[in-house]
């Protein structure tokens, strides 16, 4: 238990400065390698941060057996996709789900869910969209991801964001516990030559 | 000493009570740490937070020492400063408190540390982006000068309707010609919110836009937590005509380091009623003096 | 005497702390011990929990001796310990109409089934300053413990004693339905988890009343007594009295009492019609309760009740807002003494601000 609240703070540290100044990349601390399980890191997030007084939704297959895991781990309740604070996504339909998440109201735009999209690599190569926006010095660059369509990505992020301050704020987390957050006061631009 | 030998260390010495490492339980941790997150996402929005009540009265700084106590690890350096001060009764107070419930090492040099919990002061020196500095805030409710109900101040925000306090201060200018509010100046966060930047004096605002550190503020008693990321536009509210002024300091300078472009306190002499200055933020003027 | 001293600030607190303890220590009298503060101050005790939140007669007594009397940085001092506790569960919400009744009293009607409980109280006594207690000892008190007992037999008590709001509401007099601007709650809303948003919900205020500061309060629920406000009340029934604190097994779902409380409830009747539209006039109550044995808190908070529950809100008792942001002595004793506090570098910042606005005045019109 302890040796879980010294890692939990360890690793909010690690999201806070991956949220506060999105162009950057983390890699979450793990006191065990758990190498069976791709969705270990996943499980670091929803210890971090999840507990019974939150609700979360999962997406995809293994959906059900992730949901009781996080469950157990941190008695924070199953809801459904446009009730839940956190969203836990795979690549698959997450246009979909986005769309129907939360994204708060004007008085209490910190409703907005949290959607942690699981994938399988964040690469360190540049893509061509350009960030802008708090947290980033001038500019920088969406990471490459590999199988992920960023061009869908970034049109579902802009309507989902287009009345800020309602809104989602996202998390990438991927298989090597790497995490990339993009907040929704960001800018995502296709970079044109 | 970690987490674990701390609980160890508290076992063992078999004392009755004893508290989790930096005071909150996990559960208090974590709704803090969800709330900073949704701090950060909506620059200088005012999130609301349950708030536990800690050993220091509602009001002494609380709702900055529950930020403090949610971050803080064991890799941290911590400074705590009040008015600028490492010495003032309020920053020793809760540098006592939090070595009691933690152990972490505890510095007066502001480039040395990476959490600063500070009340109503900005630390003369630059900060970086490993740096996190935290506020202290007593009324975390800008538009209270002109509206007391919070559910009508809620509605002002949401609706970006911000008309009252520029008329409070177009009012100051026609009946004074000059801006009555001193510390805690109304700024613009990233072209949305009106927010209060904790009553620091205006000669701090200007730090606060496109700072390199992560500014945190928390207010315990009203329980609201707000934030602004690093490189963030931040900017006071003024007219085209009548632009913001921070406090003159011409022809002062510190009375032990000389420094002129700091903010400096008066001090009065009473014996022969003479005035002189000093720097607010001791720890830099000791490094200048040591220079 | 700055008392921002470049080195040495540690040292002052430190003396401060000292000359503290040197105060609660120095007279030739005997040390208090927690056990007397227990049983022979037991409404501080009671207070104290109350206003502290937190039901722990020990506890109270160690925070009434430690502050040395002070009755908010007591209660303080109980709430803060309060917050390191986490919550391990939840107890089985009771009627209270099943209280282990010691005193219960109505005004609204002169006999009422039950009979009228005067219990323990000081309402009758006279307030004329008892001298004789200064020197006080056991054989007095032998003497009159002795006396009191042998010539009671088994009168006729109650179990349970029928609530006359009850009958009234029996009879269709009361209104019994939450008012509009209420929502209907499914789950009590926890003000320890969540910060409370206006408008409130009615569990909301009964919680942030429960712990109120019981000055604050009594001004408040006065106010509108006063004519500042519609309530007029009519004290339905005032019980004190035990309730016990049960809670389920995790597993076996079978129930275990783990204790029980003593509580002070106060229902008022506020003698102003509803202002439900519906055709049939009724009257309207107010629900007040708290820790220990508290009347005049209870009565306030059952009239402030009512108050906030006006459609219209005109004065400050009935302004919702205005009420649950000002009676915790936490928070409001808090604030007032952070004054206290260096505030010199935003003093200075408003020296800068007049003596601009006097220069530029004095250009304007030079004398």
């Amino acid at each position: 238990m302890i040796e879980n609240e010294s890692i939990n703070q360890v690793n909010f540290r690690i999201m806070l400065s991956c949220m506060s100044l999105p162009s950057s990349i983390g890699i979450l601390e793990c006191p065990f390698e758990d190498k069976k399980n791709p969705f270990a890191s996943l499980y670091f997030f929803a210890q971090l941060l999840l507990d019974p007084e939150v609700s979360f939704f999962v997406s995809g297959e293994s959906s059900s057996d992730i949901s009781s895991k996080i469950v157990t781990t941190t008695k924070a309740t199953i809801s459904t996709n446009e009730s839940a604070d956190y969203l836990f996504l795979s690549n698959e339909d997450i246009s979909v789900e986005i769309n129907r998440a939360k994204k708060g109201t004007m008085e209490s735009p910190e409703e907005g869910a949290t959607c942690l999209i699981f994938i399988k690599e964040i690469s360190h190569e540049p893509s061509s969209f350009l960030l802008t926006g708090p947290g980033i010095e001038d500019f920088s660059f969406f990471p490459l991801m590999e199988g992920f369509n960023l061009i869908e990505f970034s049109r579902t992020f802009a309507k989902v964001n287009c009345e800020f301050p309602m809104g989602i704020d996202f998390i990438f987390i991927d298989s090597l516990r790497q995490i990339f957050c993009i907040p929704r006061t960001t800018k995502i631009e296709r970079k044109v030559q | 000493m970690n987490g674990k030998e701390w609980l160890m260390d508290q076992q063992n010495n078999k004392k009755p009570f004893f508290y989790n490492f930096a005071y909150l339980d996990e559960n208090t941790k974590k709704e803090i740490r969800r709330k900073i997150l949704k701090a950060v996402a909506i620059p200088g929005y005012q999130v609301p937070f349950a708030s536990r009540e800690m050993p220091i009265g509602r009001g002494w700084g609380t709702g900055g020492l529950q930020l403090t106590l949610s971050i803080i690890g064991c890799a941290d350096t911590l400074k705590v400063i009040d008015q600028g001060s490492d010495d003032s009764v309020n920053a020793i107070n809760i540098k006592k408190f939090i070595q009691k419930v933690c152990d972490i090492p505890i510095t007066n040099d502001t480039k040395e540390a990476t959490v600063i919990q500070t009340r109503h002061r900005i630390p003369e020196e630059r900060l970086e982006k490993n740096q996190i500095l935290v506020f202290q805030v007593p009324i975390p409710e800008i538009l209270k000068i002109i509206e007391p109900s919070d559910q009508v101040t809620k509605r002002m925000h949401a609706e970006a309707d911000y008309s009252g306090i520029w008329l409070y201060l177009y009012e100051d200018i026609i009946h004074f010609n000059e801006i009555s509010i001193g510390a805690g100046y109304p700024v613009m966060v990233n072209h949305r919110y009106i927010m209060d930047p904790s009553p620091i004096p205006r000669f701090d605002i200007p730090k606060m836009n496109h700072n390199r550190s992560l500014l945190l503020f928390g207010a315990g008693r009203e329980k609201r937590i707000y934030a602004i990321p690093p490189f963030t536009d931040v900017e006071p509210i003024e007219f085209e005509d009548f632009k913001f002024r921070t406090e003159d300091f011409s022809g002062k300078k510190c009375s032990k380091c000389n420094a002129t472009d700091v903010y400096l306190d008066e001090i009065i002499d009473d014996e022969s009623g003479a005035r002189s200055y000093q720097c607010s933020d001791t720890s830099y003027c000791e490094k200048r003096c040591q220079l | 005497m700055a008392y921002v001293a470049v080195k040495g600030g540690q040292k002052a607190i430190q003396n401060s702390i000292n000359l503290m303890e040197y105060n609660r220590k120095k007279g030739s009298s005997v040390l208090l011990e927690t056990e007397q503060i227990k049983d022979q101050l037991f409404f501080l005790i009671d207070r104290i929990m109350c206003e502290g939140s937190l039901y722990a007669p020990d506890l109270a007594a160690v925070a009434i001796k430690q502050t040395c009397g002070d009755i908010l940085e007591a209660s303080f001092v109980l709430r803060a310990y309060r917050a390191t506790k986490s919550r391990v569960g939840y107890s089985i919400a009771h009627k209270t109409d099943k209280m282990r009744v010691i005193r219960r009293i109505s005004a609204s009607f002169k006999e009422v089934p039950g009979g009228q409980i005067l219990g323990a109280s000081l309402d009758y006594t006279l307030r004329l300053l008892d001298y004789d207690l200064v020197k006080e000892d056991d054989f007095d008190r032998e003497a009159m413990l002795g006396q009191l007992f042998p010539d009671l037999n088994g009168a006729d008590y109650p179990d349970i004693f029928p609530k006359i709001v009850d009958l009234l509401k029996k009879e269709k007099l009361i209104e019994i339905k939450p008012l509009d601007h209420f929502q209907q709650e499914q789950e009590p809303f926890d003000i320890t988890r969540e910060s409370i948003q206006f408008p409130a919900s009615r569990s909301a205020v009964l919680q942030t009343m429960a712990r109120g500061e019981t000055g604050g309060m009594l001004l408040l629920a006065y106010s509108n007594m006063r004519g500042f406000g519609m309530v007029h009340p009519v004290i339905g029934e005032l019980r004190v009295g035990y309730l016990p604190v049960e809670i389920e097994h995790p597993y076996e779902k079978s129930i275990y009492r783990v204790g029980e409380i003593k509580v002070t409830e106060a229902e008022i009747i506020s003698a102003t019609f509803s202002s439900e539209p519906s055709s049939i006039p009724k009257f309207s109550l107010g629900y007040g309760l708290c820790f220990g044995h508290n009347e005049t808190k209870a009565i306030s908070m059952a009239v402030l009740d009512r108050a906030m529950q006006t459609s219209q809100p005109k004065s400050a008792s009935e302004d919702q807002e205005f009420v649950l942001s000002h009676i915790d002595g936490i928070e409001s004793v808090g604030f007032c003494n952070h004054y206290k506090l260096p505030h010199y570098v935003s003093f200075q910042s408003a020296l800068d601000r007049v003596r601009f606005a006097q220069d530029k005045k004095k250009k304007e019109s030079p004398e």
